[in-house]
């Protein structure tokens, strides 16, 4: 019955979220007044879990959210520096590797030196949307730089 | 990604970082009971508790681009919610014990099953006379699932403590299962 009693104890004092320990799995085998007993406080622990003790009547949800629109802080959607980095390479590394590619030289023999005129406005609209959009994106460094600059 | 009630904690927090900010609203709708909890166990009023949800998601949305993914976003709300509990608590008189009838009365039905509800507001009872930041040990661990480690990580309480108190609470259980509310409740 002490030796029920010390396992027990020592059952109690162990985290049960990370398993029992063998010694005690192996007394429960056995005794069935404490594989009992640990049942029952398991059932009662189990049950415990997910449930919160004080009832909430109101949802706050609502409160919450007109709260942060009160605010007028939201986060922005931003594109990493790389991010910008790399189109701006891929944009200008196709101006200028277009011309020498088999591509090109297909469509150039298909259609006629004329080609090179559509597709370099192609590639204005596109650098000018980029631009468009870089520049958009980083009006505040912009702004810095400028009156660093005024200032100085 | 379509973020949903069914998505992730973290996947609709990188939405809200990305500019979804309606998408916050799923957050708070999943954790706010169990933010409330912990307000009760700070103000012991429903009240503050209210308040003190409220003013964990504002604190939580206005620092949500610090979370960086490395631990379950439910454990870091709940150590904001811990931590700014504990900072109110400190400047906060407590004026009256909790109302027993504020526990939440789940009696879900045949002859047993009533029984293991009054064990549990027993339970209950026994343990709201605990300091709070042991109360939110408990907390933690019985209603939240959470393993020692875990706790530690969010209340830097040390391992060995959290130990001490949740067996002190196991106690109490063990001595109600046996019929017996003995020393252990009293000395709660």
């Amino acid at each position: 019955m002490r030796k029920c009693d010390n396992l027990m104890k020592k059952y109690m004092m162990f985290d049960i979220k990370q398993g029992m320990p063998m010694r005690i799995r192996f007394h429960t085998l056995f005794c069935k007044s404490c594989k009992n007993e640990i049942k029952e406080m398991n059932e009662i622990l189990e049950s415990m879990e997910g449930s919160l003790p004080y009832e909430m009547f109101m949802d706050m949800t609502g409160n919450i959210m007109n709260r942060i629109e009160e605010l007028e802080f939201y986060y922005i959607k931003s594109v990493s520096n790389f991010k910008w980095l790399s189109a701006g390479i891929i944009i200008f590394a196709s101006i200028f590797l277009v011309q020498f590619s088999n591509s090109f030289s297909w469509l150039k023999y298909q259609f006629g030196g004329n080609l090179e005129i559509p597709i370099n406005i192609a590639f204005g609209v596109i650098l000018s949307v980029y631009t468009l959009f870089f520049t958009g994106a980083h009006v505040d460094s912009f702004k810095k730089v400028i009156s660093f600059v005024v200032k100085d | 990604m379509i973020i949903d009630k069914n998505s992730t904690d973290e996947d609709i927090v990188r939405a809200v970082i990305n500019g979804d900010s309606d998408k916050f609203a799923i957050i708070v709708q999943r954790h706010q009971k169990k933010i409330f909890n912990i307000g009760m166990r700070f103000f012991k009023n429903q009240d503050d508790s209210y308040d003190f949800v409220q003013d964990v998601f504002l604190k939580v949305y206005g620092v949500l681009e610090s979370y960086k993914g490395r631990s379950p976003f439910r454990f870091w709300l709940t150590k904001i919610a811990y931590n700014y509990g504990i900072n109110k608590i400190k400047s906060y008189k407590i004026e009256a014990g909790v109302d027993d009838i504020q526990l939440k009365s789940r009696i879900e039905s045949p002859e047993k099953k009533f029984s293991k509800n009054e064990i549990k507001v027993l339970l209950e009872k026994a343990i709201n006379k605990l300091p709070e930041k042991y109360k939110i040990c408990i907390d933690l661990n019985f209603n939240w699932g959470l393993n020692y480690r875990q706790i530690e990580s969010i209340t830097e309480i040390p391992v060995n403590t959290i130990k001490s108190h949740v067996l002190r609470a196991k106690k109490v259980l063990r001595n109600i299962l046996k019929g017996t509310i003995a020393e252990d409740y009293e000395e709660m």
